[in-house]
């Protein structure tokens, strides 16, 4: 009896060991009443550590404007930086910049999901791509009528397809960077972008003062949200791994909108957050349908009902950029 | 004592001739030329008693100045170490600055001040603690030109100081090399950005010297001579274009990057504490740039205290200069801004040519008198849109649209305040010939703020309304007449009147003399009644005014200015184009002139040439 209890024991140990672990991210672009060159509270990268409590990783002062982890080695790391892009090894304990004085303000950073040694990072001032880890990088702006590019999103089913954010509007490209093609609505400005793994051909994009669009084709077409959402400057879009069909944004004054019919029709979220201000959202790929909610000023909220209710997760008082989610490897 | 003075003057000689010796012999390519001959070597003579032993003596005193001082900050460290004085000190004071390093690249321009004053003269202990300071402190690099040229100034200079060393000493994960060469390269692309169209935060009486800083530094400590020779250059040409631009040391006319405080009282700035430094010619203020400028050895060329001092002969002076880079809405990345001044011993009038050119700080123009003591402040009138916008700001950095104002109001406080005295506004144009100014608004309904407003100081001996519409002012020695293109009412503030116009369709014409011109201030009123004068404001604002000195201006809103009818070409504008200044755009040259004196600084050889006409 004595020795079934061990190898349960045995084997209950091995279960959890096997199971992904859920490792959340924040980046925090400023403090209230950050000012360059003054005596500024942390920013950069936070790592949720449980209930509301973060562990600050890397450069005190790094204004991270988006983050990248590569679920097969969580110790591998981007950040998105006004400085440039960070890169990290050894899960944030010594940092690299990668980038020079040629690259700056960049507002995003993604690692191919078929190559994480290739990355992209989006800035100010256009596209640039690395095929090593960031030891290189190279300008990758061809065909893009603005160069300031806020968001990059790769096809997480079709390799060498990437969707960018730009100030005029939605571009594609489907050779890596090589050259981009306008797609979608014109006279739009992008700002978030996000491809549903699971479900083939989901896409969901946010714009200033449009709302959002949705395609469900694949980016072939895309519908315009209805109703008071599309007055809306959305800064941070999501599908719910879970139940595609799930979909939240938030921007500007907004506070969460949530879909639950595949963007055809959106509603408020009930309750209200502390602040209206909403730049990052995600949904947790562990638990179903909790959403996480990144704010300006309020810090990091997540809610298991769509919005009924919100539970504080921390992080007071600063302006959360992005907020990262994976499933990484253990 | 005449003895004493003949023995200084043959050593000062002597030593004169060394200076240009080591100089040709360090730095010149074989190519470079000094026609010095002997009326120049007695000019120079004279020039170390007029220019150089003054010079040399508020340095002094200003080392001293902080020297003496024991608040405990970094530039009282390094004068103290300049002085050798104080050690123990000055170890403790570090000590306590390291526990707690912040400031981004505000804290690397002091710090490698101390760190290279005090490279022979602190104990092995404390110089260990500041080089791992590299390691552990992650300083920003900030997000505009002058934060960028003060870090990559301090990264240059201390991965000098410690090469061949891995990424892992250093806070960025980059070794010595890679951190000095990318430092190399952007400080060399800045330069020829600068040289070739101009300085994007252009002309910043507030942040002048925070570009004096760092091209000081490098001059002081670089130890490569190209580089050093570099500096140099970048220092006489970052002091070239301050110095044809003052009066009393006050940076007239329009500007990028300064604050509501110092539009009004120009002296307040760190440009007017350092031309006090180098030409004497404003009262002393301390200023720690102004500071490290003085323990750099850099020199002043006398043409430059010339230049900045004689006002004996009015000029007009134009100058091409850039706007910080555009990231949103505009197909430029540096759009082109044209300055114009005008500069006389008792008064002077510039402007730039309105719009957009530079984020939240910009001054577009203003009429600035002399003072008896420039430090009194509020010699100056000018207008303003009190514009404020996302989009404005968006132009220029990076974060969201809507929130940008918000954000910048927390530093700025001024920014979306309907009475603050600096803004840019896309709905503001100017064009300036000599001393007139017409300025023209034209405000979509619905804009942040759709009035106008007007400075005005009560320092004025005068300020009268004519029945004709003219405002005719008397400040210092000049004579301002300025006409409403609106109506308008006055505000009564505490140091000045507000001219506040509501209407959206708007515009003045100025026109701007000198007392001893005119035997009363009655009699420069008539000469203005008598100029012709039209105006309108529909369908677009426009003038067409002939000025004293006979011109005929005439612009309208959104059309190309004209002066006696030949349309001023824009696209012809010299880099620097002024009786003192000369550099054509994309030259990376400029030339400096003096009555028979020149000097040219020239970036693609890396020289200096002087000569007499």
């Amino acid at each position: 009896m004595r020795y079934w209890f061990v190898v349960f024991l045995l084997g209950l140990n091995f279960a959890l060991q096997a199971q992904p672990k859920i490792i959340i991210h924040a980046a925090v672009l400023q403090n209230q009443n950050y000012v360059v060159g003054a005596a500024n509270a942390p920013t950069g990268l936070f790592r949720y550590e449980g209930d509301t409590l973060w562990t600050h990783l890397g450069w005190r002062n790094a204004r991270t404007f988006g983050i990248a982890v590569n679920p097969a080695n969580p110790d591998y790391i981007f950040l998105a930086c006004g400085n440039g892009a960070l890169r990290s090894l050894d899960g944030g304990a010594s940092w690299r910049i990668t980038t020079d004085w040629r690259m700056t303000e960049v507002l995003d950073v993604v690692m191919d999901p078929f190559d994480s040694n290739q990355v992209f990072i989006a800035t100010a001032y256009g596209i640039w791509r690395s095929l090593d880890r960031g030891n290189s990088w190279i300008a990758a702006n061809q065909g893009l009528k603005s160069n300031f590019v806020q968001t990059i999103e790769p096809d997480r089913r079709r390799a060498k397809r990437w969707l960018a954010g730009t100030e005029d509007g939605l571009f594609q490209t489907i050779d890596s960077g090589t050259s981009w093609q306008k797609i979608g609505p014109e006279q739009i400005a992008v700002r978030d972008i996000h491809c549903c793994a699971e479900k083939p051909g989901y896409w969901i994009v946010g714009i200033e003062d449009k709302g959002v669009l949705v395609s469900s084709d694949d980016g072939n077409t895309w519908r315009a949200g209805i109703g008071d959402i599309a007055k809306q400057t959305i800064y941070a879009v999501a599908i719910d791994p879970s139940y595609p069909n799930r979909m939240a944004a938030g921007g500007y004054q907004s506070g969460v909108w949530v879909s639950r019919d595949g963007g055809r029709s959106w509603a408020a979220s009930k309750q209200k957050l502390p602040a209206l201000d909403i730049h990052a959202l995600a949904f947790d790929p562990g638990i179903s349908g909790r959403l996480w909610v990144g704010t300006l000023g309020a810090g990091i909220y997540y809610s298991d009902d769509l919005g009924l209710n919100w539970t504080y997760a921390g992080l007071n008082g600063t302006d959360i950029w992005d907020i990262h989610i994976i499933k990484g490897a253990r | 004592m005449k003895k004493y003075l003949m023995l200084w003057l043959i050593i000062s000689l002597s030593l004169n001739f060394i200076e240009i010796s080591l100089a040709q012999y360090v730095f010149s390519p074989v190519t470079q030329k000094h026609f010095i001959d002997q009326q120049r070597l007695e000019n120079t003579l004279l020039n170390r008693l007029t220019v150089l032993a003054p010079y040399h003596e508020r340095c002094d005193s200003i080392i001293d100045f902080y020297a003496n001082r024991t608040s405990g900050w970094y530039i009282e460290i390094a004068a103290k170490l300049y002085r050798g004085r104080d050690l123990d000190w000055v170890v403790a004071k570090l000590d306590t600055l390291m526990q707690k390093p912040g400031g981004d690249m505000f804290w690397m321009y002091p710090f490698i001040t101390v760190t290279f004053i005090g490279q022979d003269r602190l104990p092995l202990v404390t110089r260990q603690k500041m080089r791992d300071l590299w390691r552990t402190y992650t300083p920003y690099r900030g997000d505009t030109e002058n934060h960028w040229a003060m870090y990559y100034t301090a990264l240059y200079l201390i991965t000098q100081m410690y090469p061949n060393e891995p990424g892992e000493s250093w806070y960025n994960g980059r070794s010595s090399t890679e951190n000095h060469q990318e430092a190399e390269e952007y400080l060399l692309s800045w330069m020829d950005l600068t040289t070739t169209i101009g300085q994007g935060e252009f002309d910043s009486p507030d942040y002048f010297g925070v570009f004096i800083v760092p091209m000081a530094q490098l001059y002081a400590f670089a130890k490569d001579p190209r580089m050093k020779q570099r500096a140099a250059m970048m220092l006489d040409y970052l002091i070239a274009d301050f110095a044809a631009e003052n009066l009393q040391g006050l940076w007239i006319g329009g500007h990028s990057r300064t604050y509501p405080d110092p539009v009004l009282n120009q002296w307040n700035t760190s440009a007017a504490g350092i031309s006090w430094l180098l030409f004497g010619n404003t009262p002393f203020q301390p200023r720690g740039e102004a500071a490290i400028l003085a323990m750099s050895g850099y020199k002043v060329p006398e043409i430059l205290y010339y230049i900045a001092t004689d006002r004996s002969t009015p000029y007009i002076h134009k100058e091409l200069k850039r706007t910080r880079h555009r990231m949103r809405y505009s197909s430029l990345r540096n759009a082109p801004v044209y300055k114009y001044n005008y500069v006389s011993q008792d008064y002077a009038v510039g402007s730039l040519q309105g719009g957009l050119l530079q984020p939240i700080q910009q001054h577009t123009w203003d009429v600035t008198w002399a003072l008896d003591d420039v430090r009194q402040g509020y010699n100056t009138i000018f207008t303003v849109h009190p514009y404020s916008s996302g989009h404005e700001l968006a132009m220029y950095f990076p974060e969201e649209v809507k929130l940008m104002t918000r954000g910048v109001v927390k530093s700025k406080n001024t920014y979306d305040s309907w009475d603050k005295w600096t803004s840019a506004s896309p709905y503001e144009q100017v064009f300036q010939h000599r001393d007139a100014v017409i300025v023209l608004y034209d405000i979509p309904k619905g804009t942040r703020f759709e009035h106008i407003s007007g400075f005005f100081p009560k320092s004025l001996h005068r300020r009268e309304v004519h029945p004709s519409g003219w405002i005719f002012c008397h400040g210092g020695k000049a004579y301002i007449a300025y006409y409403p293109l609106a109506k308008y009412q006055w505000i009564d503030e505490e140091k000045n009147w507000r001219l506040h116009s509501r209407e959206r369709k708007n515009g003045a014409v100025v026109q701007v003399a000198a007392e001893h011109d005119f035997v009363s201030f009655e009699a420069f009123q008539q000469a203005i009644l008598k100029l012709n004068l039209v105006t309108r404001l529909t369908p677009k604002p426009a003038a067409k005014f002939q000025t004293l000195s006979g011109d005929v201006m005439e612009f309208g809103y959104d059309e190309p200015p004209s002066l006696n009818q030949v349309a001023i070409d824009y696209q012809a504008w010299k880099l620097f184009d002024g009786p003192f200044l000369y550099a054509e755009k994309g030259s990376r040259t400029l030339e400096m002139r003096y009555g028979a004196l020149r000097r040219l600084l020239d970036f693609n050889t890396l020289t200096i040439k002087e000569w007499v006409e």
